[in-house]
């Protein structure tokens, strides 16, 4: 028989009716009585690998699924189910979100946020008094009406952020640099061990890993100093008189007579940046250093940590990077009981030992489970047995507040550019006028986001 | 003299082209030490090839993935060709009424970037109860303007008297594209086959919206969620293995079509 | 009916049912989202049911305020513009180059030249990514090369962003280029190219006047599909940068569009960019379509 559409068409009419069978025998999966969205593989390994989902279903009767997909692609179905107005299956009952997606989630009126406010479970249930509260901040919307902050999601994380370093190449060029309490103790500390080692040929070490391609690290040192861009009134701060003494010291620890900074390798690759000594030192929240744990085990015994060093006394010395949240769907239709497997998954004593057991060292955001021995035991990791999570633990006490709204990312990006603009200006044109430079663009970056604001603005 | 130039400048350039290939393979059979150790082949150390890569994927449903794929990808191409070859025939052999407004809207459908359709199709699927479903990458794939047009194109070549032959002898239009216009363009529909294989084969960005479950994952949503691991961007040879078994399916069906592709463009969609 | 009759019937009927399942089809899965993402662009979108009419507010912040919007549009032009420079130009060649007679191994060549269009845009962004990094092959080889120790800051670098998007869009798609253009080459009547070498017509004229206006339609088509490539282009910086990439050097047209639609959560804003990106696709083909008309006015 000659098919006339082709061999090619034929052979794929084949192909597909055997893997269409493949396909159609697989048996279809029940749905559970709970579902569970998250964006991570290592939550979600976490969640299925532990007991959890089974001990809640043997209490409650209830069953668990918990589904995996990608960040961009959560976040896309989330806002088309919230958007279409989802009453049915199109959103799940709890959803996890990543600290940069939250904004638009938070953008409508409170009563239209696809997302349950929480406030009365956080009461009732007593949690709201063992979380974090400045952990709940970004997770929430101030009501215009009340002034009511209106809670949408339970942070699962603190993140404090600590300096990592190679101690032991440190203690080589005779410096500890531990003792640096401030910036500039800490810059001329850096000053010295760069001189050092260049002097025994090391022309290329680096004495901090501090981007210019992306203003995560500036951000950090912002948040330390207590400034958001966007703050929880909607106000900007671009023009701060802090933020642009920040600015031009972050660039003049990257170019220009001063520099002891170096650009991060890109992805996970800055623990190789470390392992070389490339770079000794960067600014690290708890997950960054169980990232160095995990990928550079040669570096057992080098690596110690320290607070970050301040500008000013009232600064706080840790800052933080990163950060989930778990909540439930306003459309879920048991939220008693969502609320239920919200706490047993991310709040309980035996999620929380489950997540010790399973070796995870991120603090999680209720603050009694921090004087968990398991958070200060020596770690031999680190140079002189030093417990990492004991530090984190002292710093999470000061934890900065950060505030997300719907415009934050593009703040971010936007001062993104003026780093960059800075950096290149210092390189090019030197230290003079540099201040100037600066203000301008910082006012320019002002008056562009806030015409967004407004343009973005909804009654409300 | 000017052979040999010819020749040397082909390999050279083959061998750029091929090189990101070369490296790809060497990285999913090389052991996370030498990665880093060495950029191809770690020539100290052969006896450390490994098949570890591979047998970590085993952990991932990576089969379930490549089985979804292929299904997916095979039905597209399937229904693809065929309507729009139907469809390139009667815009090409038959005068109807809004013909231009018709290729004007279509055109628009090109131009406009593929997430702008996102918001609306997603809303569409909802109410369909196609959340979920392979209904919704089937349907909506089944058609291509890009098909229609070449089609179009290629059977604008099909001279009218061959067709004015067959209505005389009672041939019904139906008959007429079974058996007169598609043979004529068969090299046409072998190069798009392959086309609309590849798209659909590398489609990522909708079917990561609408499917839920994992079982259903192709394998760029399989693989983009490894990618987005740590421990996977650190030890790159598992990503790099899983992209080789995501390559090797096209790749095969490639070289066995390759003659049928090139004289497929050379006739139909070359000729204007 | 009698059985003319249904002869009849099926002969007009048939044009319209051959386009009708491609048609339906079309109207419910393509046209309703894109009116609908039209009926959006004038709007204000921020939550479920929740959108505020603005008529052509989101165009005009748009046209007149978005500093982002401009250097995505800037971004994507010169990417564009460089791309189609160089793909067109080397494809061609390489296609050139594999016609000769005497070339041995033609499908190998072929194979390896056009296998790195079947990687797709995700996985060229993963593999460059580690080519690209400062320890990467790129690098390496360079620094091989030159004999010392080079680190050039491919994706940290904002000058280096548009060269490196620009490798890893090439090595993409120029081997589809190629095989296309081998094709047309192959389709090129070779009387035409005995009877100019009688006229005495070295290599160059020949090309100019026999090989150029043989391939014009397909060298038509492949400035129309790069032109629409470039501008559309998204996952692949996206991917390679992870993100908007330093200084956003990398934010390209779609990708801002995704960013304003599903990070900022504004689909009436996001709509409104891809109405632009159409708009200004629109121009570009109307004054191409102009020149070349002109141009075959001229020629013939």
């Amino acid at each position: 028989m000659r098919f006339t559409l082709g061999r090619p068409v034929f052979a794929l009419l084949l192909v597909a009716l055997a893997s269409g069978s493949a396909v159609l025998v697989r048996p279809a999966e029940p749905r559970a009585n709970l579902v569970v969205w998250t964006f991570s593989q290592a939550q979600a390994d976490f969640f299925r690998n532990s007991s959890l989902p089974r001990q809640f279903e043997n209490r409650t009767g209830f069953s668990v699924g918990i589904s995996l997909m990608g960040q961009s692609g959560e976040n896309i179905r989330l806002a088309s189910a919230f958007m279409s107005d989802g009453r049915g299956a199109a959103a799940p009952d709890l959803c996890e979100i990543e600290i940069d997606a939250i904004g638009q989630f938070l953008r409508p009126p409170i009563r239209d946020i696809g997302l349950l406010p929480l406030n009365d479970f956080l009461a009732r249930s007593g949690w709201e008094s063992r979380i974090v509260a400045s952990r709940l901040a970004p997770w929430s919307k101030t009501d215009p009406a009340t002034g009511r902050q209106i809670i949408c999601g339970i942070p699962e994380d603190v993140h404090p952020v600590a300096i990592a370093y190679r101690k032991d190449l440190f203690e080589q060029a005779g410096i500890d640099l531990a003792q640096a309490k401030s910036w500039n103790e800490f810059q001329s500390l850096c000053q010295r061990f760069e001189s050092f080692w260049a002097s025994r040929g090391f022309h290329d070490r680096r004495a901090i890993a501090l981007s210019t391609s992306n203003p995560d690290e500036l951000l950090e040192m912002l948040l330390q100093r207590h400034i958001n861009l966007i703050d929880s009134d909607e106000q900007l701060h671009f023009t701060d008189a802090k933020v642009l003494g920040t600015l031009t010291f972050y660039a003049r620890m990257i170019a220009g007579s001063g520099a002891v900074a170096g650009e991060p390798s890109p992805g996970v690759q800055w623990t190789e940046d470390l392992e070389h000594g490339n770079i000794c030192a960067i600014c690290a929240p708890d997950w960054k250093v169980d990232d160095l744990r995990r990928f550079s085990p040669d570096l057992a015994g080098k690596i110690a940590l320290m607070p970050m060093p301040r500008f000013e006394p009232d600064d706080s010395a840790t800052s933080t990077l990163g950060g989930t949240m778990i909540g439930i769907c306003r459309s879920c239709p048991d939220p008693e009981r969502a609320w239920e497997l919200l706490e047993y998954l991310v709040l309980s004593p035996q999620s929380h030992e489950s997540a010790i057991a399973a070796g995870d060292d991120v603090l999680p955001a209720v603050s009694q489970y921090w004087s968990d021995p398991a958070y200060h035991r020596p770690d031999a990791f680190f140079a002189g047995g030093q417990s990492a999570d004991d530090l984190f633990v002292t710093l999470a006490a000061q934890i900065p507040q950060r505030v997300v709204t719907p415009f934050t990312y593009q703040a971010e990006l936007a001062l993104g550019v003026v780093l960059h603009r800075s950096v290149t200006f210092l390189r090019q044109q030197g230290p003079e006028g540099l201040d100037d430079a600066c203000a301008g663009w910082l006012a320019d970056a002002q008056n562009d986001i806030g015409r967004r604001i407004e343009f973005g603005k909804i009654e409300p | 003299m000017r052979k040999a130039a010819i020749h040397f400048l082909l390999t050279l350039t083959a061998i750029i082209a091929v090189l990101p290939f070369f490296w790809l393979i060497c990285a999913a059979f090389k052991n996370p030490q030498d990665l880093a150790g060495s950029t191809f082949v770690p020539w100290n150390h052969l006896n450390q090839l490994t098949l570890d890569n591979f047998r970590a994927l085993a952990d991932q449903p990576v089969g379930r993935w490549l089985v979804n794929s292929i299904f997916l990808a095979s039905v597209h191409t399937v229904l693809v060709v065929t309507l729009s070859s139907l469809g390139g025939f009667a815009l090409a052999k038959y005068q109807f009424r809004g013909k231009g407004l018709i290729a004007v809207i279509m055109l628009i459908t090109i131009l406009m970037p593929s997430q702008v359709f996102l918001p609306g199709s997603y809303e569409l699927m909802y109410h369909l109860h196609w959340l979920d479903s392979y209904w919704a990458i089937i349907v909506p794939g089944s058609v291509s303007v890009l098909g229609i047009f070449l089609f179009r194109q290629a059977m604008r070549e099909l001279p009218d008297e061959l067709l004015q032959c067959g209505r005389l002898d009672g041939c019904s239009e139906a008959r007429l594209w079974w058996e007169i216009a598609l043979p004529v363009v068969r090299p046409m529909i072998a190069a798009y086959t392959l086309l609309s294989f590849l798209s659909e084969w590398n489609s990522f960005l909708w079917p990561q919206v609408i499917l839920q479950s994992e079982s259903k994952f192709t394998l760029p949503i399989g693989l983009n969620n490894l990618n987005g691991l740590p421990q996977f961007q650190h030890s790159y040879g598992i990503v790099m293995a899983a992209t080789l078994i995501s390559i090797l399916p096209v790749a095969v069906f490639f070289f066995a079509l390759q003659g049928d592709f090139i004289s497929g463009l050379a006739s139909g969609a070359v000729k204007g | 009916m009698t059985r003319q009759g249904w002869w009849k019937f099926q002969a007009r009927a048939a044009p319209y049912l051959f386009v009708s399942p491609f048609l339906i089809i079309f109207t419910v899965f393509l046209l309703y989202p894109l009116s609908r993402s039209f009926y959006l662009s004038f709007h204000r979108t921020v939550g479920p049911g929740h959108q505020m009419f603005i008529g052509l507010g989101n165009y005009r912040f748009l046209l007149r305020h978005d500093l982002l919007f401009g250097l995505a549009v800037l971004n994507t032009a010169i990417y564009t513009v460089a791309f189609l420079l160089l793909q067109i130009p080397i494809s061609l060649g390489l296609a050139l180059l594999l016609s000769g007679r005497g070339v041995r191994l033609k499908s190998v060549f072929r194979f390896s030249f056009f296998s790195s269009y079947l990687v797709g845009q995700v996985f060229v962004g993963v593999i460059f990514f580690q080519f690209f990094s400062p320890g990467g092959l790129v690098n390496q080889t360079i620094s091989a090369l030159l004999g010392r120790r080079i680190v050039i800051g491919w994706l940290s670098n904002p000058a280096m962003v548009l060269p490196s998007v620009l490798i890893a869009g090439l090595w993409l798609a120029t081997g589809y280029g190629m095989v296309y253009f081998q094709a047309a080459l192959q389709a090129v009547d070779p009387e035409l190219y005995e009877a100019a070498h009688v006229d005495g017509a070295g290599r160059c004229r020949r090309f100019l006047h026999v090989t150029l206006p043989g391939i014009r339609h397909v060298l038509v088509y492949m400035i129309l599909i790069g032109a629409i490539g470039g501008f559309q282009l998204f996952e692949l910086p996206f991917v390679l940068l992870q993100g908007a990439g330093p200084g956003g050097r990398g934010i390209t047209i779609v990708m801002y569009l995704f960013i304003m639609g599903f990070n900022a959560g504004d689909l009436g804003y996001a709509s409104a960019i891809g109405w632009l990106l159409v708009a200004m696709l629109l121009i570009i083909f109307a004054a191409r379509l102009r020149f070349f008309r002109t141009h075959q006015e001229m020629t013939a």
